[in-house]
């Protein structure tokens, strides 16, 4: 999937796809498609990546200033994730 | 772009709660994208580079020879800047790209520079490609490198 005019491109970091999500390292090159079907917090950032301030985002300006920062809950889990994009 | 950073299971008041393993990660600078992360996202806008050099390119480098002297800028692939002009008698085009990869400031990977440029001059063998130290008399930018040739 691409982001178009106007849409947020979903991108996972190394690091929270191995630790967090416990996914193999090459799933990095993977599109966020194929890395949905295995795991619906990234299902979940990949489908809500174009509502940045809907509510049960929380915003954690706290935790990086210099970088708009939201809490995304994913149901039934409470399993959170925090999502960024460059300011 | 947005990036999902890290993912934890929300306990109030626990050790191992989200939003206290969030700051944990963040103190110990694991927790933005790195160099391997930038990478990979340039790696993934490869194809999208790749149609836009045959499509975008080819039409920005038209426009500018039908336009002689008149500086034309574009994105190439949404990620590449460039601006093109085309002297006239002997046709001459110059194409200035920068060497920043948007958004933000990576460099532009060395092959994709090089791919921009010969898709703007396809009929110069790339080790023919002459460095053009300005933009038809205009001063290039600070990111920009320019590559020039005569066209037929």
């Amino acid at each position: 999937m691409e982001g178009g005019r106007g849409e947020l491109i979903p991108r996972i970091t190394w690091r929270c796809l191995t630790d967090d999500l416990g996914l193999p390292a090459d799933g990095v090159d993977l599109p966020i498609d194929d890395l949905a079907n295995a795991s619906d917090v990234i299902a979940a950032l990949r489908d809500r990546r174009g509502e940045m301030g809907s509510p049960g985002q929380e915003p954690i300006r706290s935790l990086l200033p210099s970088w708009p920062s939201r809490s995304m809950s994913v149901d039934g889990a409470e399993q959170r994730g925090t999502a960024a994009r460059p300011g | 772009m947005i990036w999902l950073l890290a993912v934890g299971y929300h306990r109030e008041g626990h050790i191992d709660d989200a939003y206290a393993y969030f700051a944990r990660l963040k103190a110990a600078g694991r927790l933005l994208p790195d160099r391997e992360d930038m990478l990979a996202f340039v790696r993934s806008q490869a194809p999208t580079l790749a149609r836009s050099l045959l499509n975008d390119v080819p039409a920005l480098a038209a426009t500018a020879r039908e336009h002689p002297g008149v500086i034309h800028s574009g994105t190439i692939g949404g990620r590449i800047r460039a601006r093109v002009v085309c002297e006239a008698d002997p046709a001459m085009l110059t194409v200035a790209i920068s060497q920043r990869l948007l958004p933000g400031e990576m460099p532009v990977p060395a092959d994709w520079l090089v791919r921009v440029a010969a898709a703007f001059l396809p009929d110069t063998p790339p080790e023919r490609l002459s460095v053009a130290f300005d933009l038809a008399g205009h001063e290039l930018q600070p990111d920009e490198i320019a590559f020039c040739d005569f066209v037929g």
